[in-house]
């Protein structure tokens, strides 16, 4: 038990942990990585290894694949690198609290001259001047320079020993206590939280989000701008956000402006083609009423069109809606046009025809006709970590500026006097940060008016 | 477009000139002979430091002609970026030589802008319309901003530990002293750490706000999160472990290959900052 503790404690263990970490990270740059939409599945996650990754990395792959190396960031290397990590600070840090706790009380007031001798920074001095005059002027200058400062006396000699910004002492274990903080919103975020990525509502619809959160959104409308040189410039949805079929939000949805009901968030993703496809019989009834987005993608003698695909369950029909092809003209389906395939329930081929934008068809004793619409893709999402990982990035960064910009800072000053008009004065000051340590000392020695001394001999290095 | 390239050409000379001034204030101060007094030595370093601020200068007015005729920041696209990180090294080198007295550090600094100045030339400056998820000027401002003086921290370090590298036992003269370097490598990590903390927790603000989440493992946002992990190890090994010198300035020179890792990043990997 000892032995685990302490490999846990040790600093080899938490160089090799990050260096783990920067490893797999730079795997996970290197090698593909396996897309959300595909290891949703098993199916998605076997057709990408032997299809995508396969093409990129050879044979190799299953190896890979094995190691778990295509999800990295999921891998159980990665998690019990972390959790190592979240132990390996945890086993360091907490024994230090008390060390810090009693950090300025280990050394006393009155110390003898060895004790000055022992730091990094020390100056001693042999001066012209009454003690009690320069204790006067050394009880100021600590005052000057904000350390709180206690005086005491012995036979022959007046000690003083200060301290400033005690609460930077506890800086390091801040810095440390939030990055768990971080890994604890980010291990909350991913139990209780979730995320869509693609939720497509089509205009005019409304579409429930699931989840537990008893919302749904309706989308109004959206539109799609365009700078002069056809890169985009605005995507905008129009949205209602219900709960329990009572609006509690409307208004805009753009990129960098979502919308947050309850902690849900809605973000503009994607956009794209829509169809509303309408049947009707032979009385003029409404026999099937539907609008269609067109999210995905086929391809077919060099085209990549647009696509989308429903069934009818009533004719246990299957139909795919092809929009124009988006990387040429399409010499078949007009940008205003539509094609529509039909497939059994076998998912046989029997038939397709071209539709004209709002432009009714017979069909046996149906009528059909579409009309365009567009759709938007949000991407939804719950994260419950979110205020915890905000709260620990605020305070590691609080943490970082105390360590190095204002960092903890001790004193201590002893002066003996030698005779009436001369006394020894000695100055040790120590930081947890050396940088601008040497400065500081500087500044006190000069407002205790030392540093001109032409005598001084510099004890420290 | 006039006044921008006017401005770019001049910072391009002034940039020389400096380079060219350092180097004779370097030479005659260093020199074996030492008959030159030491006025003349103080006016070659001043004239060498008066260049270097008219080459910021003109550096900072050629940032400033080119937002006020994109309307945005200049932070991005390749070229604007690149622009901005060698305003960042100008200012260190400068910050850095002038802290430390030393004219070395800024003479390399200077270089190493110059190489950067050059690549940008053969970059295209036109100004592409920002795409929807870049029009956040004040998030995008500021997490370019600090990374700018984050890598412009990180050259300094890279350049004080690559002189480490070659000082060994201070065999030359017209070098910095190796603790002079361990001190201004250990200070340059001191700026850089925080700035690239805050780079991240900015990306990540933005990220949440474009896309709904904080993280999504894009190669460039990996990159910088490896190149901050290094620059922990380097704080941590020297804390903990004592590391100085030359282990130390090692794992610096990674650190800075990853930093340039991570700034060509998307150009390597693509990924969601394909656009940058
Ligand atoms: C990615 C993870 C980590 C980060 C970002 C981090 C960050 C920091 C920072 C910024 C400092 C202050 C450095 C300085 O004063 O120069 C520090 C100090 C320290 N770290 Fe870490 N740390 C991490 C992981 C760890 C781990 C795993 C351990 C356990 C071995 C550890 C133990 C310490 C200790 C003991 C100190 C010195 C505290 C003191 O001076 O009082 N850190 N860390």
């Amino acid at each position: 038990m000892k032995s685990i503790f302490r490999m846990l404690k040790s600093t080899r263990l938490a160089v090799s942990l990050i260096l783990i970490l920067a490893v797999l990270c730079l795997i996970g740059i290197l090698l593909p990585q396996i897309p959300a939409e595909f290891s949703a599945t098993p199916d998605g996650y076997a057709w990408w290894v032997e299809n995508i990754a396969y093409r990129q990395v050879g044979d190799s792959c299953y190896t890979l694949e094995a190691l778990g190396l295509f999800e990295v960031f999921r891998s159980g290397w990665f998690i019990c690198a972390t959790v190592l990590l979240i132990l390996n600070i945890l086993a360091c840090i907490i024994p230090r609290i008390r060390s810090i706790q009693r950090e300025s009380k280990k050394t006393g007031v009155k110390s003898d001259e060895d004790f000055y001798r022992q730091g990094k920074y020390v100056f001693a001095f042999d001066i012209s001047s009454a003690q009690k005059r320069l204790c006067e002027t050394a009880e100021r200058a600590l005052d000057d320079r904000h350390y709180s400062a206690i005086r005491e006396e012995a036979p022959g000699a007046v000690y003083f020993a200060g301290e400033k910004r005690g609460l930077s002492k506890w800086a390091t274990l801040f810095v440390h206590l939030s990055l768990i903080l971080l890994l604890t919103g980010v291990l909350i975020g991913s139990l209780s939280g979730f995320r869509n990525s693609s939720f497509v509502v089509v205009e005019g619809e409304t579409k429930a989000v699931g989840n537990g959160t008893g919302l749904s959104v309706y989308l109004d409308s959206f539109s799609d701008e365009y700078w002069e040189d056809g890169t985009p410039k605005d995507y905008r949805s129009d949205v209602a956000i219900y709960q329990n079929n009572e609006e509690v939000k409307s208004g805009i949805v753009r990129v960098n402006h979502p919308l947050t009901v309850h902690g849900v968030s809605f973000h503009q993703g994607s956009f794209g083609e829509a169809v509303m496809l309408r049947m009707l019989d032979a009385d003029g009834n409404v026999a099937f009423q539907q609008s269609i987005p067109l999210t995905e993608y086929q391809t077919n003698d060099d085209f990549i069109r647009p696509k989308g695909a429903v069934s009818l369950p009533q004719n246990d029909y299957n139909i795919v809606l092809l929009g124009s092809a988006v990387n040429g003209t399409d010499p078949y389906i007009g940008t205003d046009q539509i094609g529509v395939e039909f497939y059994d329930e076998n998912l046989n081929f029997i038939g397709w025809l071209v539709l004209d934008h709002d432009t009714p068809q017979q069909l046996g004793d149906l009528q059909i006709q579409y009309s365009r619409l567009q759709y938007s893709g949000f991407l939804v999402s719950k994260d419950p970590g979110g205020p915890f990982i905000w709260t620990a990035a605020g305070l590691f960064l609080l943490g970082l500026g105390m360590i190095f910009y204002f960092p903890y800072r001790r004193i201590w000053i002893r002066t003996s006097a030698i005779s009436e008009h001369e006394t020894r004065v000695m100055l040790r000051i120590d930081g947890q940060k050396s940088l601008g340590l040497e400065n500081e000392a500087r500044i006190l020695l000069k407002e205790l008016g030392l540093l001109e001394e032409p005598e001084e001999s510099n004890v420290g290095h | 477009m006039g006044i921008e390239a006017d401005l770019f050409l001049a910072s391009e000379c002034a940039l020389l000139l400096s380079a060219v001034a350092l180097i004779a204030a370097i030479f005659i101060s260093k020199s074996k002979r030492r008959t030159d007094s030491p006025k003349a030595i103080r006016t070659a370093e001043q004239a060498a430091r008066m260049l270097s601020l008219l080459c910021i200068a003109l550096m900072t007015a050629f940032l400033i002609a080119r937002t006020i005729r994109t309307g945005h920041g200049p932070f991005t696209s390749m070229y604007e970026f690149s622009a901005a990180f060698v305003w960042g090294i100008l200012l260190m080198s400068i910050v850095f030589s002038w802290r430390y007295k030393n004219l070395v550090i800024h003479l390399s600094g200077f270089i190493l802008s110059g190489c950067l100045l050059i690549y940008i030339g053969t970059l295209s400056p036109d100004a592409a319309p920002l795409v929807p998820a870049l029009q956040n000027s004040l998030l995008l401002s500021a997490h370019v901003f600090a990374a700018v003086i984050a890598y412009g921290a990180f050259t300094i370090g890279f350049i004080a530990s690559i002189l480490y590298v070659i000082q060994k036992n201070d065999r030359f003269h017209a070098l910095p002293t190796l603790s002079k370097l361990e001190d201004i490598s250990y200070h340059s990590v001191v700026i850089g750490f925080p700035f690239m903390t805050l780079v991240i927790v900015l990306g990540a603000i933005w990220a949440d706000i474009a896309w709904g989440t904080f993280w999504s493992w894009d190669p460039k946002e990996t990159a910088s999160l490896v190149t901050w992990l290094l620059y922990a190890g380097y704080l941590h090994t020297r804390l903990l472990k004592n590391w100085r010198g030359r282990k130390s300035a090692i794992l610096l020179i990674v650190g800075f290959i990853a930093v340039i890792f991570t700034f060509f990043g998307n150009y390597l990997f693509g990924g969601l900052h394909s656009y940058a």
